[in-house]
């Protein structure tokens, strides 16, 4: 049979038996439309949660928190914990880890003042906390350049901060005779202090919220960070001194309170503040993993280094959407089943009604594959239409529930613009999906088409 | 004298040969045995006629011949083919090449046009033929309904039906026509029609007609008989137009001829390999065609069993 011939066959049908054939095309549509709308959800859901909110080609790992708690109470002189050099290379090795990044926390009391700027008065806290992290981890910044240590440059020399330019301070550790001018310290802060700020902090002392487009703005903010003291206490070595940071942009990689700087300069002055000991080991390690999947090996790595996931969350997000996703999924497919056996209805009767129809195409010379050939073909139309529009009617769908989302709800930390992902493939496994389905349901009638005794033709009328 | 040259040179192969073919049907201990050992064999160009009664194996036998029943046993080649051995496919293609089938009951499709009916075959059956829709028109106009052709089967009278499934059998210029009691669904005026019809058919393309008929009426077509009973060949009649074989067999004594050998036909037609060539002798073919026509205007009222004295 050419295909052209198919395409007359299929193209009677379609006309003269149209009534049941959109019915059963209606089931697919139905199952089709389902499916794609959970995918897309879910895709959406796990590109906002893991991507967003809980970014999990990475996994940041820590010394196990318990046995140093104990140690702790033993101890004589207090030995900070800490990632050190070796256990950082053998996470290197770890197959999947595509990069190490040493995290190093502030060591130092601190306490900063500043902003004057975008609130119209000087706000502070006699608490600052802090880490130093790797240029390379805040790339996702929109201006990542500035995120770079500023004595890279050595600047001139000076004993205070009149020395140098209006905008710089002199950098000069505790015991150094002199130091040099350097910029401010650059630093970045995390999506989630900004939430904070604006929903706890800025109500309460009557300050403009920063979040949207003042997250730009706080770009500039400038504060001085004092070192050496705090609220809590005095460090036991160093002098207090008064350095200028200037926030550069907001992260993802920036520690949830508090701000970000670069490694480098935690480091320098861990060891003006808690000693060359304490900067040489590191309080955690972010690992980025390429595949994401590696991220379970390098946990098992880490586990055996007596270092444990900073944030389980991460995975419990994962297995969960995973989990709900594949319960859609599920449902879906129970619709597209049920699909199926709508189709495998609609062919049956077509086939018994036309089993005289049958019997005299096989008479003037039609093969028994000729037969399942057309009814599977008839079956792909069926499931190519119904899937197509199943599809379309997913999208129509995912649009007006990006719509109502964006009149009804709230801001709210993380909301996206849209909660689905329509990925090309994803059209293409529906289609698939739908097709698969309308020939299972006509794999039955089409098997028995073919059975169809050509002999029959004979004996009664069609 | 013909036949007797003929003799002489190889025997052109049988279009239809059975040996001990039988079909049964239902479960073993209820077994209806429809067939029961039949041995014949059909030559180019032969007109065969299948008598019984109702329930005699008839219509099965029939399935056999066209290859639509494979569930028999025995031997039973098709132009040369053991039917035993084709795939689906190659049988499929056998039958939509070299048969056409012509039912009962017609067989029309009625979501169809009377032309889109006629051309169904060409759906299917092996190569796409070029010029298939000027075939198409070409057998309509030979039964005489291309006026009808975009008529709706369900728009015409049972003869005119008969005719529309006449050409759809027609359509790929078949070898073999298997028709199953054609003129059993029509009255007597319009069934003389289409045995006229067939009669044309059969002088013009010298196609090979086995017919299942109850009707005795058909044999002024020419063709032997044979007769069925209870699944079993009982009994074989010679054609009554097979006067050169009669005249040898009987040393003239036509109308007594008993002894008619279904070869002489094929034998005689071995040189005459065009299709369109007379079979008989002029004056035959001559009274036939006259007759068909006639028969065709006038809708059958004389006698028209072409007698071999008539030839005489
Ligand atoms: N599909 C079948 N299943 C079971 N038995 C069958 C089947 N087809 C035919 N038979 C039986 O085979 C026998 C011959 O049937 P068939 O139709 O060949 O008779 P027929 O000579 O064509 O009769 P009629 O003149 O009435 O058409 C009958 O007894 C019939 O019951
Ligand atoms: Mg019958």
């Amino acid at each position: 049979m050419t295909l052209r011939a198919l395409m007359v066959l299929l193209g009677r049908d379609l006309a003269r038996t149209r009534g049941p054939l959109v019915t059963a095309g209606f089931g697919i549509a139905v199952g089709v439309a389902a499916l794609v709308f959970f995918l897309a959800l879910g895709l959406g859901a796990q590109r906002v949660l893991l991507g967003d909110v809980f970014p999990i080609d990475q996994v940041e790992l820590e010394p196990q928190k318990t046995s140093v708690g104990v140690l702790s109470l033993f101890g004589g002189e207090y030995q900070a914990p800490g990632v050190g050099p070796e256990a950082l290379a053998e996470l290197r090795q770890v197959p999947g880890v595509a990069a190490v990044y040493p995290k190093l926390r502030f060591r130092f009391p601190s306490s900063a003042r500043g902003g004057a700027e975008i609130f119209g008065k000087e706000i502070g806290t006699h608490e600052m906390l802090g880490d130093g992290i790797d240029a390379a981890l805040v790339s996702d910044l929109e201006d990542s350049a500035r995120f770079v240590d500023p004595l890279t440059t050595p600047g001139k020399s000076c004993l205070t901060d009149a020395d140098c330019a209006a905008k710089d301070y002199c950098e000069r550790p505790s015991d150094a005779p002199s130091g040099q001018c350097s910029a401010p310290v650059p630093a970045v802060i995390s999506r989630y202090l900004v939430e904070v700020f604006d929903h706890a902090v800025a109500p309460a002392h009557g300050l403009p919220p920063v979040a949207g487009t003042l997250v730009r703005q706080a770009k500039g903010v400038e504060f001085r960070m004092t070192l050496g003291t705090s609220l809590l206490g005095v460090a036991p070595r160093g002098k207090v001194r008064t350095v200028k940071i200037q926030v550069v942009g907001v992260s993802d990689r920036a520690v949830d309170l508090g701000v970000t700087l670069p490694i480098e300069v935690v480091r320098r002055w861990n060891d003006e503040y808690a000693g060359e000991e304490a900067s040489r080991r590191y309080s955690s390690v972010v690992v980025r993993t390429d595949p994401p999947s590696a991220t379970s090996r390098v946990i098992e790595r880490g586990a055996a280094l007596g270092l444990v996931p900073t944030d389980t969350r991460a995975r419990d997000v994962s297995v969960l959407v995973s989990g709900v996703l594949a319960l859609l999924v599920l449902v879906s497919s129970v619709i597209l089943l049920v699909g199926a056996l709508n189709i495998s209805h609609t062919f049956r009767m077509l086939v018994s009604e036309r089993s005289g129809e049958i019997a005299l195409y096989r008479a003037l010379g039609a093969s028994a594959r000729d037969m399942r050939r057309w009814l599977f073909s008839l079956a792909t139309v069926v499931g190519l239409v119904g899937g197509l529009v199943g599809a379309g009617v997913a999208r129509l769908c995912a649009l007006l529930a990006d719509w109502r989302a964006a009149v009804d709800l709230p801001a709210f930390p993380f909301k996206p613009d849209s909660f689905f992902d329509f990925p090309p493939w994803l059209f293409l496994l529906a289609t698939g999906f739908a097709i698969a389905f309308a020939w299972l349901g006509a794999l039955g009638p089409a098997l028995r088409a073919a059975r169809t005794d050509p002999a029959s033709a004979l004996g009664r009328p069609v | 004298m013909k036949a007797r040259d003929s003799q002489s040179r190889p025997e052109r192969a049988p279009i239809i040969r059975a040996r001990q073919v039988s079909r049964r049907f239902g479960a073993r201990g209820a077994e209806c045995t429809a067939v029961s050992g039949v041995s014949f064999q059909v030559q180019p160009g032969e007109v065969v006629l299948l008598f019984g009664p109702s329930g005699s194996g008839k219509s099965t036998l029939l399935g056999l011949l066209g290859g639509l029943d494979r569930a028999y046993t025995g031997q039973l080649e098709l132009f040369g083919q053991d039917l035993g051995r084709l795939s689906d496919r190659a049988l499929s293609a056998l039958r939509g090449e070299r048969i056409g089938f012509v039912f009962q009951s017609f067989h029309l499709l009625e979501h169809l046009s009377v032309k889109d009916n006629v051309l169904a075959p060409s759906l299917f059956a092996g190569a796409p033929l070029p010029d298939i829709d000027r075939r198409a028109d070409e057998v309509l106009e030979r039964v005489g309904l291309l006026a009808r052709a975009a008529d709706s089967p369900s728009q015409l009278s049972g003869g005119q039906r008969q005719r529309v499934a006449i050409a759809r059998a027609l359509l790929r210029r078949p070898k073999l026509m298997l028709c199953d009691e054609p003129t059993g669904n029509l009255d007597r005026q319009t069934g003389e029609s289409i045995i006229d019809l067939f009669g044309e058919l059969h002088a013009e393309l010298g196609t090979t007609f086995v017919i299942v008929t109850h009707e005795e009426r058909l044999r002024r077509l020419g063709g032997r008989a044979l007769h069925l009973e209870d699944g079993q060949l009982v009994r074989e009649e010679p054609g009554i137009l097979d006067d050169q074989t009669q005249a040898e067999a009987t040393q003239g004594d036509a109308s007594q001829g008993e002894a008619a050998s279904s070869h002489s036909q094929s034998t005689e037609r071995d040189d005459e390999r065009g299709d369109h060539e007379p079979r008989r002798d002029a004056a035959q073919a001559e009274a036939a065609q006259g007759e068909a026509t006639r028969g065709d205007a006038h809708g059958g009222q004389a006698p028209r069993v072409a007698r071999a004295e008539d030839v005489e």
